[in-house]
């Protein structure tokens, strides 16, 4: 692995030390939610729907209910009811009436998999066998799953009451019929059809991409026991607790302050782990029975209801000089939100052009309802799709004027000042040094050997997210400091978050004992996602630190009786003042003064609730090398470099962590994994049998060059890390096939069965290694 | 004076209007002289009482963190920002 070391002014950040929750994960000891254990407990199971698109008639489950040791049975028709709302869900929101929907179908089931009803009983078989028992009459109706035929004037419609949300101004999407367009959307600037006309080189292309489940390895999981004297407690797998909370009080229509989300250790999330599923139907489960019940997803569930992210259509057109100036662009971003509206559109189209700044450029951006599981946040949503229409024509636009791919892109490069493509300034950013860093990298210069082995390259960008977060901190009498936060721990933050509290306090990072704590027992905070829990929680951290700093100045203050501003806190958590009137030196160790804390006026702790909306957006750039299999299309990435502006890398190896996994999830996305739905909207390959992940057998060790920009928004100049990565290896993957075998393909996966398709196309027509794809000029 | 950018789906409410101008002063008070001037605005940008939760506001380069209590200097330049999601 490579690594760019910095001489770091830090004493504790830049350094690797171990997680504190490291050991009982590897060794099996850490407590998942579906190891929860309780007196009592009930287990529930939920039967789904065997359509994609049905008309629920009835629902009849008396014979369950009749069933020995059938606790309960829920359906929608126990839900209140609910028609209008947007709930914020973190880095997303969601209309509430769509969220209450997905829960549990009311009248219609939308898709394959959907929840119908929920059985508790006393042991999980017995559920299973009382789902059998409930008699449910539906009226099949014609499903949709793909975006183009689902945006047809012609098409089956999911929502009879659903019209498009125009937020465009000159177009003439309609607005007063039925449709599955719930929103139109568009960013514009310049005079794009004028640029168009004068420049030198225009390109047009036509890309597809597959539904891309997260894969998290644990699925979803909630206990909930609602007690006799109305307080409801959720015991969960969840990427924020209390977006749960609020979630569940929202839709069961029941006071925050009656709901305590205790979150559990995560076996993943990647964005999937935000919106809720199971917690209020165990919510209702354990109110009808009196007794706990605890639900857990069957890995079918998972992938039938949950996640993913959207399957898109895209259409790029790029104008170019001769220079390689791109003067105007234009993206036509069609996203399948699933069973209802709120697909990441808005995101592909704030990133799709992320990297560069055009003068002249317009995006339009449809979400659009089809018959599958609602999408779900997905690791930069929104932005994989985009960006990878958008580098894969770059790409084809520097083959064809005869330039560096690279260059091309620092050519066109955004930077500080410039406007976003909503028209927001750029802060600091890293863009140009990470171009930089690809073009001067020893896997970019080196030479490619080999029959049928390619090089690409692509870029990636991503917003990253800020938001509330709040944390307390304590100090105990052995000069340890105990510090509780609300974020799960996903990716290593107990750790990064510890490191930035030491740092700030000048101790060691084992003087820091991390804690996360449910919604009663720490200020609110909102999701693990957003790549911002390391930067917003470290804010938080710094901000504690500081308090606690002066409060511990203030006790020695009072201990010396002398004034506050005499007393100086150092680097090495070192109190001292100036020697007293008869030479003796007043100074204490960080442990000194915390063992007197007791018997000078009692323990210090602080709080702290930030609110930073803003943070630092990252750029990466990724090169790989690959070999393609004429004989059975299979693609073998051989090399794979991941460059990356982090800001300030707090605990490099957990940054290297997430640069690794959101490129090994981007490899799935371009060469393995997709949704097969069958013309009956039968979702067919719903087990990590077929749908097939890329595991370690099938990757390269992912080298990893850290560009270091510090973030100017942030104490320690720390960046999001945990996203961009997975935006740049469909384009890049998509340039190296290309340069393997000559062929460009257009859609994602560019899975064995597809490649070998399109060489056998070719090669029928007019020889392999010549042709081009599904493209057009 | 601090200038407002209209994003362009919302110019239908603002007779096809740009940017606003509008005194500084707390963000609260702009937003309010804003929906003032322009009516139509208030569906766009509001939800219950409070600013959409798919709407993020920039002042200059930054997103607000203080909401409708921010701060805006008379020679501001506010963005209305679509957020991350999609429809609903």
């Amino acid at each position: 692995m490579v690594t760019t070391e910095k001489t770091s002014a830090y004493r504790v950040i830049g350094t690797r030390p171990i997680r504190p929750d490291g050991m009982d994960k590897v060794t099996g000891r850490a407590a998942y939610a579906a190891d929860t254990r309780m007196a009592d407990l009930l287990h529930a199971k939920i039967l789904r729907s065997p359509h994609a698109h049905a008309r629920i008639k009835s629902i009849d489950a008396s014979r369950a209910l009749a069933l020995d040791g059938v606790k309960a049975v829920v359906t929608a028709a126990d839900l209140p009811h609910i028609q209008s709302g947007i709930m914020d869900m973190g880095t997303t929101s969601a209309g509430t009436k769509w969220l209450l929907d997905n829960v549990l179908a009311s009248d219609k089931a939308l898709y394959h998999g959907h929840a119908v009803a929920a059985v508790a009983a006393i042991d999980p078989h017995l559920a299973e066998d009382a789902l059998e028992l409930i008699e449910v009459e539906y009226e099949l109706l014609t499903p949709v799953t793909d975006v183009r035929e689902a945006m047809l004037d012609n098409a089956p419609i999911l929502h009879p009451d659903l019209r498009t949300a125009v937020r465009a101004e000159g177009i003439d999407t309609p607005t007063d019929v039925a449709t599955n367009i719930a929103t139109h959307m568009r960013l514009e600037r310049g005079d794009v059809e004028a640029a168009f006309d004068a420049a030198d080189i225009v390109i047009e292309r036509e890309f597809e991409t597959s539904w891309f489940h997260q894969g998290y390895i644990e699925p979803h999981s909630a206990t909930a026991f609602w007690s006799r004297d109305g307080q409801l407690t959720i015991w969960n797998s969840s990427q924020g607790p209390f977006v749960v909370r609020d979630a569940v009080a929202r839709l069961l229509k029941i006071p925050v302050q009656e709901v305590t989300v205790v979150p559990q250790e995560i076996g993943g999330g990647f964005g999937g782990k935000i919106p809720i599923y199971l917690e209020p139907i165990a919510a209702l489960l354990s109110k009808k029975t009196g007794q706990p019940v605890r639900l857990t997803m069957t890995r079918e569930g998972v992938f039938q209801a949950t996640g993913p992210t959207s399957a898109t259509y895209n259409r790029i057109k790029l104008g170019a000089m001769r220079d390689g100036t791109i003067v105007a662009a234009d993206a036509y971003l069609a996203y399948a939100a699933g069973a209802y509206p709120g697909s990441p559109v808005g995101a592909g189209v704030g990133c799709a052009f992320g990297p560069y700044y055009f003068e002249n450029q317009r995006i339009d951006g449809f979400d659009v309802v089809t018959n599958g599981p609602k999408s779900a946040a997905y690791r930069a949503p929104g932005a994989p799709a985009s960006e990878f229409a958008v580098e894969a024509t770059i790409n084809e636009l520097a083959e064809r004027l005869d330039m560096d791919p690279i260059d091309l892109r620092i050519k066109n490069a955004t930077e500080e000042g410039k406007p976003n493509s909503a028209g927001v300034p750029f802060p600091r950013i890293g863009a140009k040094e990470v171009m930089d860093a690809v073009k001067n990298h020893p896997h970019y210069t080196s030479e490619l050997q080999g029959e049928d082995v390619g090089r690409g390259v692509g870029l990636g960008f991503w917003f990253n997210a800020g938001l509330e977060s709040g944390s307390s901190a304590t100090i105990n009498s052995d000069g340890s400091v105990s510090l509780t936060v609300g974020s799960v721990d996903i990716g290593g933050t107990r750790a990064s978050l510890a490191m930035q509290l030491a740092e700030t306090m000048g101790l060691e990072y084992e003087q820091i004992k991390p804690h996360v704590a449910d919604t009663d027992s720490v200020p609110f905070t909102h999701v693990t996602g957003g790549s911002r829990t390391t930067f917003a929680g470290g804010w938080v951290a710094y901000e504690l630190g500081i308090e606690l700093r002066d409060k511990m100045r203030q006790r020695a203050a009072d201990i010396w009786e002398i004034d506050l501003d005499s007393v100086e806190y150092s680097d090495t958590a070192t109190i001292t003042a100036l020697p007293d009137d008869e030479g003796t030196d007043r100074i204490f160790t960080f442990a000194e003064l915390a063992a007197k804390m007791s018997s000078s006026g009692g323990q210090i702790s602080a709080t702290v609730s930030i609110n930073k909306n803003t943070q630092g957006p990252a750029f990466a750039g990724h090169i790989v090398d690959v070999k393609v299999d004429r004989e059975t299309g299979k693609v073998t990435v051989l090399r794979y470099t991941a460059i990356q502006d982090v800001g300030t890398a707090i605990h490099p190896s957990y940054v290297e962590g997430q640069i690794q996994g959101g490129v090994a999830q981007g490899v799935g996305m371009a060469l393995t994994e997709e949704y097969y739905y069958d013309n009956e909207g039968h979702l067919a390959n719903a087990s990590f049998l077929d749908y097939r992940m890329p595991t370690t057998l099938d990757l390269p060790m992912i080298d990893t060059e850290l560009v270091e920009v510090p973030n100017p928004g942030h104490p320690y100049g720390v960046r999001g890390v945990g996203e961009v990565p997975i935006v740049p290896p469909m384009p890049t993957l998509q340039q190296a096939v290309a340069d393997a075998i000559g062929l460009r393909i257009y859609q994602m996966p560019m899975s064995p069965r597809v490649v070998l398709e399109e060489l056998l196309d070719v090669g029928a027509a007019s020889g392999i290694g010549a042709g081009s794809g599904t493209g057009r000029s | 004076m601090a200038i407002v950018h209209i994003p362009t789906h919302m110019r239908h409410a603002t007779d096809g209007a740009a940017t606003v101008e509008l005194p500084g002063g707390r963000l609260g008070r702009v937003i309010d002289a804003l929906l003032a001037a322009h009516p139509p605005l208030r569906d766009e940008i509001m939800l219950e009482g409070r600013v959409r939760p798919d709407i993020s506001i920039a002042i200059n380069s930054a997103m607000t963190e203080n909401g409708l209590l921010e701060e805006v200097p008379d020679d501001a330049e506010i963005h209305l920002v679509p957020a991350l999601g999609g429809g609903h």
